[in-house]
């Protein structure tokens, strides 16, 4: 396999080089540890429970038309009023609680493509690993194809050819990105596979799923899951982005990706209607981006030897 | 060293082909172009007789057969789109794919590696939170959102630069800014990690001991030693643009290989899409395969495997 | 293993497109340059393969046609005047003084070349069925064309409007791949040069017939390939183009504000929400049909999300410039009690569910569309539920009938600017099985076979009428494409057909 992958997994679990040695400066990491993850998660949190919550929370039912009160802006400008506090779109839908709605579709897809590939690529990496030889090989292999395919474009071919849904979106992006977890975890078998209390369970006699589940898997877990806090806030911003070409979730389903793409003839007078979903996006991208980083502090394993 | 460079041509073909095999099921899959290419009022027997001529009525496995013959030969078929050798369209369209994807690493490497570096050494200070934060936001934006408001402030209302298209160093400047933030994001954080890993090294202080300034000691050791994380990133990156700058040459109107693939998907142009997709799995074989070589000319005791 | 050639073209390319290409840069080169920012532009420099509607600008300026469509009706171009000399037989005289740009004259033997080339089913031309049932095409003088007919054909001639005209021998000399790349015309401009990618550029060629000795007022138009609504909009601010088309309808008057001339101008293709009668549905009775006419509140619609660029449908799938249009019809109005009694007339009172194909960029708006409509449906019961078909697979989808029992629809009639382009489709035996009723089968059927053009005109007009009772659709409104033209350019004048003749336009800067 090629020594770059390899580099490069280690990449995104911010572990150091192969040259860097172990001490250096851990105290600077330990003093961001214990404020530094508090804010971006309470955001994440407060998401979570808007979109949860939404039907309680939005005064308007996201989808509802009215066209006498097309594009409204929001409360504070002139013309706005308190009805609609962030204003109302091209249709007359009020923009607070698409907004709000539009949380629980852009949050699933985030969460649930990376649990898809997240499992996916973990179960593909720790049977490389574990198995070596052939199945390492063509595992390998695999993650090499799918690596050179641009993942664009396989959303964009299998979104056109099966038609744009949340469901259709969230497997795509689930399938397409199981490399990373894939490599990662290999990397970590690989190198706990010889691991003294490994030989002692394989002595009591644990069978390979045995060990391989209850034994290497937690240890590989942290790793997986450093990618996959990065891999959510990339996600969500991908779906933004194949929702602006017309290839996301749909014209059915609120996103704040649909949203940006309706609002792009309007961004210069009726600018609301982009900019909330916009800063929508920034503000959990940025909450996610950041506890990916607290989380990659904690689990950093030179801290805990 | 031969064994090296035949290796990686095998894995080469075999990705590629992988790819090609994928792409071309995928795409058959999706459905017909002749709907397209005829109008309306064409009759069924029109409709059979160009799925005839197209070669689109004898089984998949003839079909993919006939394909990979042609490749071999250099045809890759003719664009039902547009009526001219695929391979001629992917050719043209690389250019400007190739030269904004260059372009913008290069810009996102230019600022982003002095920012990494400079946020390590006087790290903790507010140069480094100032330099983080700003990264982090650049990480969080749609960047189409991005490219659009771009546009608006600095072509539409002051007729700085152009508002799409290529053709001069001018045309780049927008476009760059909006591929570029995302990739100056990782890269300065990277940066910026792996200096503060290399700073605290011994080596360092013996080199400091010896007495050399520290400019050279950040320049010579520690960016050496980073370097390898940093090369895997650009590459990494370059690989991304290539594929995911299909939104940017979208809003742009940049006549690249990103956004020819995807008109081509609308359009079932499958031999457009079939040359587009060889083309960029070859592309990003072919620079891993660089990187690679470029890591281990970088640091010989990188063991390979 | 690679022919070397291939290869050779292969990096040429590739060396091509990373110089830029000079002319990308929106640096005029004279005062007299028109460019126009479209969304599509000709794919191929060859006429006869690109059916878009917007690529036909920039082949009227390069090529000349039999007939054309001119100010309502149909007019004499290359030919001078025609007849039908039998129920199949029909004589073009051509003009005398028309020669191609490399000095080949534009006789008999040429149309005859043209025509057969596009009959040739070997050459995968998609306006084949456009010429209609031809059996052959004789050059029975230096200036004089048979064209017969397999069945007698009424619009014969409405028919050849898209047969461009190309050089024989020029053609045979270098071939279809080449003539693809550097094509002659005898129109008043000729081609310089295109990437299919980017742009299509020509100059005017004074000698041109078409003229009619007049100067040019433009000496080069290029239309510019841009896609996306904000892009091109964006190049029309910034002026670095004179022209741009499809201006969203909520950008338009901020762009006539700021001294835009605006053209609303109407084209040959209409709005519609299928009515799908071939499924088992309600939509089988004519009451549900009307019913789901009156509950759409069109005009509502029209003013709010096209912002009054559109042209009420006066319960017709044509606009009032198509041949067979009754001035005597008008819209269903807006009626919630009226849909309501009808519905429960027919034995659905509290409504139903129905599946609801849509699309979403393939027409202007009509993702919004939909999204009132089904809202607006619901009002009387009617659930429609919204599926959005990717293009292509709507396209499939409705060539082959499996297209859902709603379904939104852009009727066009052009290029024949006649009711018989669009209404075959909603006869029982099409393919499409879009529509089946035998009132309106019959009066389609006695329409088609008219050849007298004055007792078609009537039966055209009697069928609009039972069309309209009968309620195949809901119907919409005619489409308006609009035009931002920068206030400098003289006398660019769209027609219904989405071009404009480039010999009346001048530059005033």
């Amino acid at each position: 396999m090629s020594v770059l992958v390899e580099a490069n997994s280690r990449l995104k679990t911010g572990l150091p080089g192969s040259l860097a040695g172990t001490r250096g400066s851990a105290h600077w990491r330990r003093a961001r540890l214990h404020w530094g993850g508090i804010s971006p998660a309470s955001v994440l949190l407060l998401v979570i429970l808007a979109a949860v919550l939404a039907p309680l929370i939005s005064p308007y039912d996201p989808f509802a038309q009215d066209i006498a009160t097309r594009l409204k802006p929001p409360a504070w400008e002139a013309g706005g009023s308190w009805t609609h506090p962030l204003g109302t779109d091209q249709l007359g839908r009020d923009t607070y609680s698409r907004v709000v709605f539009g949380a629980r579709v852009s949050l699933l897809v985030g969460f649930a493509s990376v649990a898809i590939s997240g499992v996916m690529g973990t179960l593909l990496g720790l049977l490389a690993g574990f198995f070596s030889g052939r199945v390492d090989r063509i595992v390998m292999r695999l993650v090499d194809i799918q690596l050179a395919f641009p993942r664009i474009l396989l959303a964009v071919t299998i979104i056109a050819m099966l038609g744009p849904s949340v469901r259709n979106l969230v497997i795509v992006l689930g399938i397409s990105a199981w490399m990373d977890y894939a490599r990662i975890v290999r990397a970590q078998v690989l190198s706990l596979r010889e691991k003294e209390y490994v030989l002692a369970a394989r002595c009591v006699g644990l069978s390979d799923s045995g060990i391989m589940f209850r034994h290497i898997l937690p240890n590989a877990l942290s790793s997986a899951i450093i990618v996959a806090s990065v891999s959510v806030a990339s996600n969500i911003i991908i779906e933004s982005s194949l929702s602006f070409l017309g290839l996301g979730v749909g014209a059915n389903a609120i996103t704040w990706g649909t949203m940006l793409a309706d609002a792009r003839n309007y961004i210069e007078v009726q600018s609301w209607l982009a900019t909330f979903p916009g800063l929508a996006i920034m503000l959990v991208v940025l909450a996610v981006n950041l506890l990916g980083d607290w989380l990659r502090d904690i689990l950093d394993p030179r801290l805990r030897r | 060293m031969a064994g090296f460079l035949a290796r990686r041509l095998f894995d080469l073909l075999i990705t590629v082909l992988g790819v090609s095999t994928l792409t071309f099921a995928v795409l058959r899959m999706t459905g017909d172009p002749v709907d397209f290419m005829l109008p309306p009022e064409a009759t069924q027997q029109m409709v059979a007789e160009m799925r005839h001529q197209l070669g689109l009525d004898v089984p998949l496995p003839v079909q993919y057969v006939r394909f990979l013959v042609g490749a071999a030969r250099g045809d890759l078929g003719e664009s039902f789109h547009y009526r001219e050798p695929a391979l001629r369209l992917v050719a043209s369209a690389i250019g400007p794919t190739l030269s904004l994807a260059a372009v913008s690493i290069g810009a996102a490497v230019a600022i982003a590696v002095p920012l990494g570096i400079v946020a390590a050494v006087y790290r903790n200070t507010m140069v480094d939170k100032a330099a983080m934060v700003l990264t982090v936001f650049g990480q969080s934006v749609p960047f189409f959102w991005l490219g659009i408001i771009l546009v608006i402030a600095f072509a539409v209302n002051r007729n700085w630069l152009p508002t799409s298209g290529y053709g001069s160093p001018a045309h780049f400047v927008l476009p760059t800014i909006t591929l570029a933030a995302f990739a100056l994001a990782r890269i300065a954080r990277l940066t910026r990690s792996g200096m503060l890993d290399v700073l605290g090294q011994d080596y360092m202080r013996t080199a400091r001991a010896k007495g050399l300034r520290e400019a050279v000691i950040i320049g010579r050791h520690g960016l050496r030693n980073a370097a390898i994380p940093i090369l895997t990133m650009i590459g990494l990156h370059f690989g991304v643009l290539m594929g995911g700058a299909v939104v940017t040459e979208t809003i742009f109107a940049w006549p690249g290989l990103g956004r020819l693939i995807i008109t081509s998907i609308y359009l079932r142009d499958y031999p457009v899409v079939q040359a587009g997709v060889l083309y960029m799995a070859l592309v990003f074989v072919v620079i891993n395969s660089a990187l690679d070589m470029s890591y281990w000319l970088i640091d010989p005791t990188i063991r390979r495997e | 293993m690679l022919k070397l050639r291939s290869l050779v073209i292969f990096v040429a390319a590739i060396a091509v497109g990373l110089v830029p290409l000079t002319n990308s840069a929106a640096a005029p080169t004279g005062p007299r340059r028109l460019t126009l920012a479209y969304g599509a532009i000709p794919t191929t420099g060859d006429p006869a393969y690109d059916t878009n509607a917007l690529a036909m600008d920039a082949y009227d300026a390069v090529f000349d046609t039999l007939v054309v469509f001119q100010d309502g009706k149909l007019r004499p171009s290359v030919a001078g005047s025609w007849k039908a000399t039998s129920a199949t037989e029909w004589e073009f005289k051509l003009r005398r003084d028309v020669k191609f740009h490399n000095g080949e004259p534009l006789n008999a033997a040429a149309v005859k070349f043209s025509l057969e080339r596009i009959l040739n089913p070997a050459n995968r031309i998609p306006w084949l069925t456009q010429l209609g049932p031809i059996s052959k095409i004789d050059a029975i003088d230096t200036y004089i064309v048979r064209i017969t007919t397999v069945e007698p054909v009424a619009t014969l001639a409405e028919n050849l409007l898209i047969a461009y005209l190309v050089p024989p021998r020029y053609f045979q000399e270098v071939g279809r791949e080449r003539f693809a790349r550097e094509p002659i015309g005898s129109g008043p401009f000729k081609f310089k040069e295109m990437n299919p990618l980017t742009h299509f550029t020509i100059t005017a060629f004074p000698e041109s017939w078409r003229w009619d000795g007049k100067k040019p007022g433009v000496e080069e138009v290029t239309w510019k390939k841009l896609p996306e609504d904000a892009t091109r909009i964006a190049a029309y601010r910034a002026r670095e183009v004179e022209i741009a088309d499809s201006v969203p309808p909520e950008q338009a008057n901020r762009l006539r504000a700021a001294g835009a001339k605006i053209v609303s101008q109407p084209i040959a293709q209409t709005l519609s929400i299928n009515l799908r009668s071939t499924w088992d549905t309600p939509l089988k009775h004519k009451k549900v049909r009307q019913a789901l006419n009156y509950a759409v509140d069109k005009e509502s619609i029209l003013k709010n999300i096209l912002i009054g660029h559109g042209t009420l449908s006066e319960g017709q799938i044509i606009g009032s410039d198509a041949f067979g249009y009754n001035p005597n019809l008008k819209a269903y109005p807006f009626d919630l009690q009226k849909a309501r009694q009808l519905l429960s007339e027919a034995g659905y009172a509290n409504g139903f569910e129905m599946t609801y194909h849509a699309s979403q960029g393939r027409y202007p708006k009509d993702k919004e569309v939909s999204e009132v409509v089904a809202a607006q449906l619901a009002q009387v019961g009617v659930k429609a539920k919204i599926e959005y078909l990717e293009n292509a697979v709507f396209s499939q989808m409705s060539r082959d009938g499996t297209i859902g029992p709603l379904n939104i629809y852009g009727w066009q009639y052009m290029p024949a600017m006649d009711i018989s382009q669009p209404i075959p489709f909603f006869t029982c035996k099409t393919p499409r099985k879009n529509f089946c009723d035998p009132n309106l089968d019959e009066a389609i059927n006695t329409m088609l076979s008219e050849m007298d053009p004055v007792k078609r005109l009537r039966k055209a007009q009697i069928l609009s009428g039972i069309m309209r009772d009968t309620a195949p659709v809901i119907f919409l409104w005619q489409f308006h494409s609009v035009y931002a033209i920068q206030p400098y350019v003289k006398d660019y004048v769209p027609t219904t057909a989405r071009r404009a003749d480039l010999t009346r336009v001048s530059i005033d800067k």
